[in-house]
């Protein structure tokens, strides 16, 4: 009697696995048979292409640029460099802007850094829808200031706007870049310059031209 | 479900994540074109007297000392100690323990004051300033950077002891008129 109840309870254990897994089994192949739907798809045999632009602002010497410094300058004089700046991407621009990061001596970059009555440079930036001769001064189309004159410690601070409007690709802007030291009176006694002088000092100047993209589009085709 | 303390680290973990996500979300493209440093420096003027050897030479002036019934005259230079170039400068000539008589500076255009005696020029004179006027801004003055102009002080009508100098001053309205350049 002791020996025959284990093999009972084996049994028993078996059975109902066994008939679990053929009902599933069954279960998988009629519900398949009877919850299978139609399909279809569809899709571009060429993959679309989608690319994006490129923004490239480049700037070269139109003359001698800013490839040469400027010296002994004297109040009231005022210099002109010429550079050429492209759009060289392929997406329109615009928000051009300036900004010059300039060291040396305070009194160049400063109004008034020097002593209250010095008066420190200023650049003025001047279009031509032509382009300029660089050693006469002459624009052969139209000129236009797009950046009035302002001083340096203004141009050092902040980007300032160089005119306003899109930059369109491939474009090429023809700029008169004019650095002026303003007039002003100072005395020399002697040989001895006066305190605080604007004479003799030196500036250190790096234009940086920068450009944003145009704004952003929403296109329809 | 959450905890208090670790539902807030969730919050504020997105916060940041957003944050940092959020300037890449709104940014454009931008292009730059820096030059290089160029730079630019201001010129400078002014002229400073030098006596000859023999005499004393007191602050970039050109001066002496004289005794009574002393005639002799003093010679000098004017030099163009600054980088632009002059067309005209200020000529101050003073003089103290000066009671009778003047004391006169001359300049020797185009040539140079001769020394012995009381000196003669082969060139032309140019009264620079006299103490018998008040300082004068004379059309001379040593043109070019590191000219000289020949100067001499020559009293006149005098018998007392008295010092003498020539005081040159520079204003930018002495120096060449502004210039627009195109390069």
């Amino acid at each position: 009697m002791v020996g025959i109840r284990p093999q009972g309870r084996r049994r028993s254990v078996r059975r109902p696995l066994a008939l679990a897994a053929i009902g599933g089994a069954v279960l998988v192949m009629v519900g398949a048979g009877v919850w299978a739907i139609l399909s279809a798809t569809a899709f571009n045999t060429t993959p679309q292409q989608v690319t994006t632009g490129t923004l490239e602002l480049t700037m070269a010497d139109n003359g001698v640029g800013f490839s040469q410094p400027i010296t002994n300058i004297a109040p009231g004089d005022v210099v002109n460099r010429y550079v050429n700046l492209t759009n060289g991407g392929t997406l329109d621009a615009q928000a051009l802007t300036l900004q010059v990061a300039a060291t040396g001596s305070p009194a160049l970059i400063t109004d008034g850094s020097g002593g209250v009555t010095t008066k420190a440079l200023h650049v003025t930036i001047t279009s031509c829808s032509g382009s300029w001769a660089p050693t006469t001064g002459v624009c052969t189309g139209t000129p236009a200031v797009v950046m009035a004159s302002t001083v340096l410690s203004a141009l050092s601070t902040t980007p300032v706007a160089v005119g306003s409007g899109v930059f369109t690709a491939s474009a090429v802007q023809h700029l008169q870049v004019s650095v002026q030291l303003p007039d002003q009176a100072e005395v020399a006694i002697n040989g001895t310059l006066p305190t605080n002088t604007i004479q003799g000092l030196s500036a250190f100047l790096t234009y940086t031209f920068a450009e944003a993209q145009r704004t952003a589009t929403l296109t329809n085709s | 479900m959450f905890h208090p303390a670790g539902r807030t680290g969730a919050v504020a973990a997105t916060l940041v994540a957003l944050l940092v996500v959020a300037p890449v979300a709104w940014a454009g493209s931008n292009a730059k074109a820096p030059g290089p440093a160029i730079s630019t420096s201001s010129g400078r003027w002014g002229g400073t007297g030098a006596v000859n050897p023999n005499a004393p030479v007191t602050g970039g002036m050109l001066s002496g000392s004289w005794g009574a019934v002393d005639g002799t005259p003093r010679f000098g230079t004017v030099t163009n100690t600054g980088t632009l170039v002059l067309g005209t400068a200020s000529y101050t000539v003073t003089a103290t323990g000066l009671s009778v008589g003047s004391l006169v500076a001359e300049a020797c255009s185009g040539a140079t004051w001769t020394t012995a005696g009381a000196g003669t020029c082969a060139g032309s004179t140019v009264v620079l300033d006299s103490t018998a006027t008040a300082g004068a801004t004379a059309a001379i003055a040593p043109a070019q950077p590191n000219a000289v102009l020949s100067v001499r002080l020559k009293p006149t009508g005098l018998s007392v002891a008295f010092t003498g100098s020539l005081s040159i001053s520079v204003a930018r309205t002495n120096v060449r008129a502004a210039t627009t350049t195109f390069a």
